[in-house]
Formats: C-alpha cells, sequence, structure tokens
C-alpha cells in the first residue's frame, strides 16, 4: 500500500490524508481558516454556483481540506466551478472564507499542473497574444464606432511587449504547467 | 370537635378578575356579578383587571375593612399563583389567611371554553357559587410552628457536597459531611485539568478538601454511609454506618509505609485499574483525611488468621504510629439534623457493553476517565500518556463522542460532559504533548454549552484537531496492535478509514449504584432516566418533595463542575433559608384524627405516601392514629380512607366540600 498508513483514509479513493494540508493551504492565500469551519453550511446555503451545479458544495471542499483530502480535491473538477463572487465569505460565522480555501485549491491545482484543458487554451491565449481574450474583428469594429484606436495599447499595439510577457511567463514556469503556450486561434 | 366555628354571620366579598383579558374575553363578567349578588351573604361584588397587582390589592384591604368581610373570594387564576400574595392581604386587614377561598376560572373556565361566552360565563357562576357556598364553612387557621436543629448531613464528599459543606459552615450551621469512600473529592480528584480553562484540577480543589479538614463546623465522616433516617424536617435523625478502615485516623500520620510493606497487589480503582495498590492504601497523595484503609475483602491478616495464629500483618510492623488495629468493629452513629442535603454523584457508563467499541478487548481502547488518569501527574505514569500496548506515546488519537449516551439501547439522555472533555483531551494534548499527534473527533452533534465552552472548541479546531461528524460502528486491532475503524462523515459525503494508536471512548455518567437505596432512605422520586428527581426541573432545582431533604449534583443527571458547584452552593442556601429562623413555619392544611372516632385499624398508615401517621397510645390502653404534623401534606388519602370517618383534613373537610358541591349544583 502506497503512502503513509496511520491516521486518516478515504475509502472512496483509497488515499491516506495529509492533517498538515490546512496548512499548507494556509501558506498559499493565508486569508482563510478551513480549520475553524463546523460545518453549519452557510455556504453552500446561499451559493448561487450550487444553484446551477449541485454537486458543488462549498462546506464539502472546505471538510475535505480540513481533513487532508489533498489528491482528492486537487483533481476536483468541482473547485473550478466556484465563479469567485464572495459571498461565502460574507456570511461565514467562523471567518473560514470558503472562497479562498477554494481560490488556494486551484492555485495548488494549477501549480502541480491539474488544470481543466479549456483553462489551458485559454492559458495559451495569454502566451500568444498576451491577452487571456484577445481582441477580435468584431470588437475592432466596435472600438472604431466609439472612436478608440482599433487595438488597446496592449500587447496588440506592442508586439514587443508581448516578448516581455512571454519571458516573464516562461521565467514563472506558467508555460510547462499550461503545456507550452498552445491554445487555438480563435 | 377540633374545629371552632366562628358564630358571626359570613360576610363575603367576592373579587371578579379579567385577568387582562385573559377571563373577560371569554365570560360575561357582569353577568356573574349580577347572579352571584343576590346569593346570601355576599355582601360586595367588585372587578378589576389583575386582583394580583399592587393597587388592586389596596382595594382588596379597603373593600374587607369598608365592608367588615369575614371571607374573601378570589376568582381569578390557579391557587398555585399568587396564594401567599392574596393570604397576606388577608392578614393585613386583619383577617385570618385561612378564610379565603380561591376560584379558578381562568385554567378550569376561560381558557378551556374559549368558544362558548354562554357556556363559560354559566360554568364561572357555578364555580362561584361552589366557592361562595364553601367560603360559609371556612374556619380560621394558624400555622404550624416547630423548632429545628442546626445540624445538616451532607451525603456525598464530591464536589458539590464540599462546596455545600464549605458553605454551610460558613455560615454557622455545624455539618456532618458523610462519604462512602476512604477520601473526599469525588471524581473531581481523580480529574488531570478541568475544561475550558485547562487549570489544574487539584490546584483548585485540594485547598477546598482541606479546608473540610480544618473547618471546627464540619465533621467528616469518611469510608461512612447512612443508613436510615427518620424524624421530620428540622428534626430528622441520621444513623451512620462508620466502615471499620482498621487504622485509627487520630493516629495515622499518612507516612504510606504500611502501604510500601503489603505484599497484596489488586488492580486500583483510583486509577480505574490501570495499576495495582496493596490491600492497605491511601487513595492519592493529596487525599482527605490522609489516612491509610485495610481493603478487607483482600487483607491476608483479615482473611487467614486464626485466634493465635496471624497471618502477614507486615502493615502492624512497618507502622511507626502504631495505628493499626485489625479489632476495630463497624460502628453505628446517630446524627440529629435540621436538613440533609443528598449529593452522591453518579457512576461513569461501562463501556464494556458496547463491545464493538473494544473496550475491555484491546488495551489501547480506553475511556475519558482512564486518559484523566493516563494525563495526571499523580496518575499510574505519573502524567505520562503512553499507549498501553507500545508503552510509547501515541502517534494518532482518536476520540468517539457519545459512548452508552443518546443510544436508546443505553442512556437516551445527553451526557453533556463528554464533548467538552474529549475537547479538553485534544487540546491537552496538543498543547502539553504535542502538536504533531493527529487527532480525529468522531461525534454526533458538538454540544459546547457553558461559558467558553464554544471559544474552546474553536481552539480545538485552530490546534488543527479533526472532526468526523459520524460514529464508527465497530472498532478493530491490527496485527501490529494499531487500531482501524470505518466512519462515514456526513459533511463531507465520505467513508474514511481512521488508523489510530489509541481510542478514547467518551462514556456518560449514569445514576448511582445505590440509587434504590438512596431512595428508599431517603424518600426521593427518580426520574425516567433513573437519576434522582427535584421537586421542579426549573424552579426548584434543588429541592425534593420532603422538606428538608435537598438534593445537588450529579445524582440529578449528568452536569460539570460549575453546574454541581452552583447546585451545592444552591442547596446549601436552601438549607440556611430553611433552617435560619430557628424553627420552621408549616401550612396547617393536614389531617386531623378525631382520638375518639379512631378504631386503630391502621389502614391510614398503609396508606400514606409521607410515612406520616404512627399509632400512639392513648391514656385507657387504647391505640390510635397519630398524624406527624411536620411530616403531612395534607394530601386526604388517610381521610378519605379512614373507615370510621375519623380523619379529617383541615380546610378540606366533608362540611367545606359538601358545602361546595351543594353550591355548584344549587339554581339561582
Amino acid at each position: 500500500m502506497e503512502g503513509k498508513q496511520v491516521g486518516l483514509r478515504d475509502l472512496f479513493s483509497m488515499q491516506f490524508t495529509s492533517p498538515g494540508f490546512s496548512r499548507e493551504l494556509l501558506k498559499v492565500v493565508g486569508d482563510q481558516q478551513p480549520d475553524a469551519c463546523f460545518q453549519c453550511m452557510k455556504c453552500s446555503s446561499g451559493c448561487d454556483a450550487l444553484k446551477f451545479q449541485g454537486d458543488f458544495r462549498p462546506h464539502q471542499l472546505v471538510g475535505l481540506a480540513r481533513l487532508g483530502l489533498r489528491d482528492r480535491l486537487l483533481n476536483a473538477k468541482l473547485i473550478w466551478s466556484c465563479t469567485t463572487c464572495s459571498y461565502c465569505r460574507e456570511v461565514c460565522p467562523q471567518d473560514v472564507s470558503p472562497v479562498d480555501v477554494i481560490k488556494a485549491l486551484r492555485r495548488m491545482a494549477v501549480k502541480e499542473g491539474q488544470l481543466l484543458e479549456d483553462h489551458r487554451k485559454i492559458a495559451g491565449y495569454l502566451f500568444k497574444t498576451g491577452h487571456l481574450v484577445p481582441v477580435n474583428e468584431e470588437v475592432m469594429e466596435l472600438r472604431k464606432k466609439l472612436g478608440l484606436s482599433s487595438v488597446p495599447p496592449t500587447t496588440h499595439a506592442h508586439p514587443q511587449s508581448l516578448e516581455e510577457v512571454k519571458k516573464l511567463l516562461r521565467a514563472t514556469k506558467f508555460v510547462e504547467i499550461i503545456g507550452g503556450g498552445g491554445g487555438s486561434d480563435r | 370537635m377540633i374545629f371552632v366555628m366562628t358564630e358571626e354571620k359570613p360576610r363575603i366579598g367576592v373579587f371578579l378578575c379579567r385577568c387582562g383579558g385573559n377571563i373577560s374575553d371569554f365570560v360575561d363578567l357582569e353577568k356573574v356579578k349580577e347572579k352571584i349578588s343576590k346569593i346570601d351573604g355576599v355582601v360586595t361584588v367588585e372587578i378589576d383587571d389583575h386582583w394580583c397587582s399592587a393597587p388592586a390589592g389596596q382595594k382588596i384591604k379597603d373593600s374587607i375593612k369598608k365592608n367588615k368581610l369575614n371571607r374573601v373570594i378570589i376568582a381569578a387564576c390557579t391557587i398555585n399563583m399568587h396564594q401567599e400574595h392574596f393570604q397576606e392581604l388577608l392578614e393585613e386587614a386583619g383577617l385570618n389567611p385561612y378564610l379565603l377561598e380561591r376560584v379558578n376560572v381562568r385554567e378550569q373556565g376561560s381558557w378551556v371554553h374559549r368558544d362558548n361566552m354562554e357556556a363559560a360565563t354559566q360554568k364561572e357562576i357555578d364555580l362561584v357559587k361552589g366557592g361562595i357556598f364553601r367560603a360559609r364553612c371556612l374556619t380560621p387557621l394558624t400555622p404550624i410552628r416547630e423548632k429545628v436543629s442546626r445540624n445538616v448531613v451532607v451525603i456525598g464528599g464530591g464536589i458539590t457536597g464540599i462546596i455545600a459543606s464549605l458553605e454551610l459552615a460558613a455560615g454557622g450551621y455545624h455539618v456532618y459531611t458523610v462519604e462512602k469512600s476512604p477520601t473526599i473529592g469525588g471524581r473531581m480528584a481523580k480529574f488531570s485539568k478541568v475544561f475550558p480553562s485547562l487549570d489544574c484540577a487539584s490546584c483548585i480543589l485540594t485547598p477546598k478538601m482541606a479546608a473540610m479538614e480544618s473547618s471546627k463546623n464540619i465533621t467528616l465522616l469518611t469510608y461512612s454511609e447512612v443508613q436510615e433516617v427518620s424524624g421530620s424536617p428540622g428534626n430528622y435523625k441520621v444513623k451512620i454506618l462508620r466502615k471499620p478502615r482498621y487504622v485509627d485516623e487520630s493516629k495515622c500520620i499518612g507516612c504510606g509505609d504500611c502501604t510500601q510493606v503489603c505484599p497484596v497487589k489488586v488492580p486500583d480503582e483510583w486509577n480505574s485499574g490501570l495499576n495495582k495498590r496493596g490491600a492497605i492504601y491511601i487513595s492519592f497523595p493529596e487525599a482527605v483525611p490522609r489516612v491509610a484503609t485495610v481493603d478487607e475483602a483482600n487483607c491476608l491478616y483479615i482473611k487467614h488468621s486464626k485466634p493465635g495464629k496471624p497471618v502477614c500483618g507486615k502493615c502492624i510492623e512497618a507502622c511507626k504510629a502504631d495505628a493499626i488495629d485489625f479489632k476495630m468493629k463497624p460502628e453505628t452513629i446517630e446524627i440529629e439534623a435540621g436538613a440533609i442535603i443528598v449529593a452522591v454523584g453518579s457512576e461513569v457508563f461501562d463501556a464494556r457493553q458496547k463491545p464493538e467499541l473494544g473496550y475491555g478487548i484491546y488495551p489501547n481502547v480506553i475511556t475519558n476517565m482512564e486518559f484523566e488518569r493516563l494525563t495526571n501527574s499523580d496518575g499510574p505514569t505519573k502524567g505520562e500518556l503512553v499507549n498501553p500496548v507500545t508503552g510509547k506515546p501515541p502517534k494518532t488519537v482518536a476520540f468517539i463522542q457519545c459512548v452508552g449516551s443518546r443510544d436508546e439501547k443505553f442512556n437516551p439522555y445527553c451526557c453533556r460532559i463528554g464533548c467538552t472533555a474529549s475537547l479538553k483531551h485534544a487540546v491537552y494534548i496538543k498543547d502539553f504533548i504535542s502538536k504533531d499527534i493527529d487527532i480525529y473527533i468522531c461525534y454526533n452533534d458538538m454540544r459546547t454549552v457553558g461559558k467558553g465552552f464554544e471559544e474552546f472548541y474553536r481552539r480545538a479546531r485552530d490546534l488543527g484537531v479533526k472532526f468526523i461528524r459520524g460514529i464508527p460502528s465497530e472498532i478493530k486491532q491490527k496485527p501490529d496492535g494499531s487500531l482501524v475503524f470505518n466512519v462515514f462523515d456526513a459533511t463531507t459525503d465520505t467513508l474514511f478509514e481512521v488508523n489510530a494508536d489509541m481510542v478514547v471512548l467518551a462514556a456518560g455518567l449514569i445514576p448511582p449504584k445505590d440509587v434504590e437505596k438512596i431512595r428508599e432512605t431517603l424518600k426521593i422520586s427518580k426520574g425516567p432516566d433513573g437519576f434522582l428527581l427535584e421537586a421542579h426541573e426549573k424552579l426548584r432545582p434543588v429541592e425534593t418533595l420532603t422538606d428538608g431533604i435537598f438534593v445537588a449534583g450529579t445524582c440529578l443527571g449528568p452536569m460539570d463542575i460549575h453546574d454541581a458547584t452552583a447546585e451545592g452552593m444552591a442547596a446549601a442556601s436552601k438549607v440556611m433559608g430553611f433552617l435560619a429562623a430557628g424553627e420552621i413555619v408549616r401550612e396547617p392544611i393536614i389531617a386531623k384524627v378525631d382520638e375518639d372516632l379512631c378504631s386503630g385499624c391502621r389502614m391510614c398508615i398503609s396508606v400514606c405516601p409521607y410515612d406520616a401517621i404512627e399509632m400512639k397510645e392513648r391514656e385507657e390502653g387504647k391505640v390510635v392514629s397519630s398524624v406527624n404534623e411536620l411530616m403531612c401534606k395534607g394530601c386526604g388519602l388517610c381521610a378519605s380512607t379512614c373507615p370510621s370517618g375519623a380523619i379529617t383534613v383541615q380546610n378540606f373537610t366533608d362540611e367545606q366540600l359538601r358545602s361546595q358541591v351543594k353550591g355548584i349544583l344549587v339554581e339561582l
């Protein structure tokens, strides 16, 4: 059997948990306290994302984080369902801030290369164009109508800056995480 | 003739209450007034919003004087409300308070007939008529007074009994504290720390124990049991058995030399059997009195010596104080006491009754009390928490809540202390042993009701204690001796497997073993949970239905030290209130025996629930029944049972009751 064989094991994934995981999360965002959660479920009661996607339950993500289910959480597509509206942060009676737990989980997941294919694609645009949502023909027309330059004063107008952006993305290993500078053309 | 009838003609005042609409919204009081005004003897009928208010009280007094009333009828709420207040009004106006008649037209009238005003009005008229007829037959009565003893017996030397005894001693009462164990201190003396402050239990308890020993107003009777209680409130006679400890308390200096030489080794109950003690022992270093005790069931000298042929006797040789005396015999003493406080405590649920959890099977499944001993510096490991299997400190500890509690098969009630006790143990491990020990608490509901308890729960979470909302169904041991169990966590909807070095069971509290004997000796009721029952759960929490007998602490139900202390103080305060005047005054609504009519058949004795009747010999050798005025509650069972009609309950005479019925039925 793999890993540490003492403590807590999730019998669904057969993974042993990391009891210090919530501390690890704290280092990532530092503005949330998953350990303090006593599962009142106010976050889930008021969550808009949950209304559209029933299996997204902020209280469960916090609960799993608290109990140290590292692998299960970082692999979970669900952590990407949060709209980051921060409602849960407002209503939490224990200052747990589920939204920040989720943000921390996302960062850790991304760092380990665990991100959704769509996100990987979008992130490719950043490398390729300096924009997550590059300006297309339609937007250019709209800008002209409003009396603006057809492209904004960003990497679109200054291609040499794009090189700087790419340099940064390589230096931060973002490119490796997203699997090279892929990203399809729109 | 026992009752002296007043010669004067009844002059009755009837006071009808609207009760702020509670009555008048459903009853036509003007019609009631019109009808009853015509009855013979009724001098005045008055209506008010609240006769219980101060200005209305003045109106009643003025009316009594102005109309020269000699009977007062208040038609309002139940007699359980405001009775003393109304009686005082009569007294202040110069009338005997027992010339008051209450008619309950709210609970028995308006409240139950909200849908029919006409019928409700007629019912009030009938009830008031009955009251008027009964009032005509009322006679003045005098309250009963008797001198009381200023001694108090406190049964139980745990924290509740200690606090109650110290409070009474400070109030100038002489207290006899009876403890069945060799030392006072109770369960609290076994604790390591107390929640939520985590201060050391003995640091706050031992000064109180020492004060018990040094107080001039306290006589400590340890290793003793109450056997019999007789007498009456204010003047009880308490028979106490002093078990032989075979050590002269006045000579023993508590050096413990005898305990070192005793060759017998038996499980030490003080440490939940985690280690052994001799057949002569001192429970713990701070024991009060710090005196050795011989366990006669295990002592070789007692068990095997024959006349002229003593066996063992090593303790006798070792004792420098010459305190050991195997000739000691059980002794019974009798104490006169004005009041008794029952603070006999409780027992811990035996976790062996839930074999699926492995207690008694796997040595590393322990109870919360054993955890206390394992972390207590006086305990078997000198305070070092070790896994009983490996002898090493644990790396993972799991706590299981509600063991035997909230369980219809065992104790349906919540143990009230298990949650905070496990939090205490978890925080203790993190704070005093190591932050690296993983702790899991499997719970049903985390109940942290008490000052600072919720903050303490938060502190446990901040320290990284892991909470699992679910209880395992079975605990197993792995080949390496460690423990494993599955538990479903409702909050994350996940089935977990917990691998732990040690499991601690939060065993709850159960009624004391000898609860039936206590009930029988002291005539106290018990509740459906098996614990003793207070007179009223909210308003009379430390009284019983017997005057002068009070109850406090965990014999009433599970509670923490704070509550037990508060109850001990409350009981002491109630005792002082009961005895302070030097005499007690009782309502004269009690049974009276007409000795000329009594045939001495004793049927009254067999029905009296308060043991208030005994037979006495009359001059001419005739035996007649006699009611103890202080013990009689006026329930009337004897009066209705007596075949000779010799017993009457004052204020509820046959004449008065018949007259009341007649009044209700008479047509106006």
